[in-house]
């Protein structure tokens, strides 16, 4: 942005900033507007019925009408989210780290790393209910197991993708294996490991939305199951479109977080 | 002194499941280098330059031969090598200052860690003898190609190396800045003296630099001509027209299309229809 521009918008009224990045954005925002109005449209002209498929202004109604509800529920499934991804960053990154240091350990840990990771989560959440219980660590467990895989794999990949250049380099001036890893290996990853991050951020969100529809008994997941039980596919929708809202707010604080931290790797 | 006395270079290539393919790529190569001489390695495309750079730099090790830097073996001999390619792999999250003391940062397995303030004096002086006052703060995408690589070029003499190795280090530029860039590492040259050996396949550019040129022969390669460069320095770009130097160029051009492997062959079939 160019020093006139950021003066210009000092000058501006928060309204007329509003109208500007409107303006800015107009073709999404025409889109989305759009699929609402079609929505909307369909449901009163073909007269569908609401537990078949509830019209937006159904669905907001049923979100006010539930506002505490939804909003305590939101919270417990977004903890839950944020708790099992922050053990898979931690962990994920830590895997990463290590087969991406030595060859070796690679060689070792990934056959059974990429093995558990093939496993299909739905199915081993019954499994995890047995050994776990019916509590949080299960849904922790199941966010976990969801999420940790890309964040690995993109740490790995950031430092298995060192320039061959780089390592001669390194190797020429007699520098140490680990300051090839710390000096090179490390900030080169940095951008790999927060473009996994907006994968699994939304991996932890299905993770944890999956685990609470099964045996939950609480969070998102719950009320969409309970919901639908007794036909208010509003309330459901609602709910849905809640957590959609949220995992879209936490992808682009993670891209602006990636933009912010390695300015390097986006110009 | 560099002495490369007798070397060949081989590696096996597979080809599908069992075939195994020996590919000599250098034979029998000879090469004296003088202290704080200044010598180009030259020849036709895929004969090997870059294997006998690699082989230098102790990169890889010879299968036969030897080469000895002050009477000693390259690996037992204590000598600091400075080393600038065509890829300047300036790292993007550091500046160019940072780049440059990344060296003595991790040099020697950190020995040399205690002197950093010093070496940030000299990384300043050398960025500004290539031109580059100003710039230290910047990152690496900020400069140009021709710019990167005067940061290369400083990053590789931060140590004040005795031997400064150059693999086409100017082989992605243009010809107008690749030209200016001859008189900045000519510059550098005669400020630090480093013992340069600089690898290309840019006949003018190995004639306008160094005082003397090694030509090599296509795969095995081998010194097949030596070539003595008297001009007086420091050189002006003017040089490059005068009658001489055109002339030392046509000769080492013919020497180097003559080992070209089609002309080869194309002599061959000559032979034969007589």
């Amino acid at each position: 942005m160019s020093k006139a521009c950021i003066e210009n918008m000092e000058k501006q009224t928060v309204i007329s900033w509003l109208l500007d990045s409107i303006k800015a954005n107009i073709a999404p925002i025409a889109i989305i507007l759009g699929f609402i109005g079609v929505w909307q449209i369909v449901t009163i002209v073909f007269d569908i019925p609401t537990y078949l498929l509830p019209s937006p202004t159904r669905v907001l109604t049923a979100i006010a009408n539930n506002s505490v509800l939804l909003y305590n529920e939101t919270i417990f499934t977004l903890e839950t989210v944020l708790i099992g991804f922050g053990l898979a960053v931690a962990i994920g990154i830590g895997l990463g780290l290590l087969i991406g240091y030595s060859p070796f350990i690679y060689k070792s840990l990934s056959p059974l790393i990429v093995t558990i990771n093939a496993i299909p989560k739905v199915a081993l959440i019954p499994i995890l209910m047995i050994w776990l219980g019916l509590n949080v660590t299960t849904n922790l467990v199941t966010i976990f197991l969801v999420s940790f895989f890309p964040v690995m794999m993109n740490t790995y990949t950031g430092l298995a993708t060192i320039e061959k250049e780089t390592k001669d380099f390194f190797k020429v001036i007699k520098a140490s294996r680990t300051d090839l890893f710390f000096k090179a290996g490390i900030p080169r990853a940095i951008p790999y490991i927060l473009a996994s991050f907006k994968v699994a951020i939304t991996l932890a969100i299905v993770g944890a939305i999956l685990a609470e529809t099964l045996f939950g008994t609480r969070g998102i997941g719950y009320i969409v199951l309970f919901a639908t039980k007794d036909y208010r596919t509003d309330l459901a929708i609602g709910a849905l479109i809640i957590i959609a809202l949220c995992g879209v707010a936490l992808f682009g604080l993670f891209s602006a977080l990636e933009k912010r931290l390695c300015p390097w790797a986006y110009r | 002194m560099i002495e490369i006395k007798n070397l060949s270079f081989s590696y096996i290539t597979r080809e599908g499941l069992f075939r195994r393919t020996k590919v000599d790529v250098l034979r029998n190569i000879n090469l004296k280098i003088k202290k704080n001489d200044f010598v180009s390695i030259i020849g036709p495309s895929g004969c090997g330059k870059s294997t006998l750079f690699r082989l230098i730099a102790g990169l890889e090790k010879p299968i036969t031969g030897e080469i000895r830097i002050n009477g000693k073996e390259l690996e037992q001999a204590e000598y600091d090598i400075g080393l600038a390619a065509q890829n300047p792999i300036l790292l993007p999250w550091r500046t160019n200052l940072n780049n440059i003391l990344l060296v003595p940062e991790v040099a020697d397995n950190g020995g040399r860690k205690h002197r950093l303030k010093e070496y940030e004096k000299t990384a300043k002086e050398l960025l500004k003898t290539v031109g580059l006052e100003g710039f230290f703060d910047r990152r690496p995408y900020e400069l140009s190609g021709g710019m990167q690589q005067r940061v290369n070029l400083c990053r590789a003499l931060i140590l004040m190396p005795r031997l400064l190795l150059l693999d086409e280090p100017f082989g992605a530029l243009d010809e107008f800045t690749r030209e200016e860039l001859w008189l900045v590492l000519e510059r550098l040259w005669l400020k630090y003296s480093p013992t340069i050996v600089l690898v290309t396949h840019h006949i003018d550019e190995a004639i306008f630099l160094s005082n003397k040129v090694y030509i090599l022969s296509s795969r095995p390669a081998t010194v097949i001509h030596e070539e003595p460069i008297n001009f007086s320095r420091p050189r002006k770009p003017a040089l490059r027209y005068t009658p001489v130097f055109v002339k030392k160029a046509g000769k080492i051009k013919e020497l180097i299309v003559k080992e070209r492997p089609c002309a080869k062959e194309g002599a061959a079939n000559v032979k034969s229809l007589h």
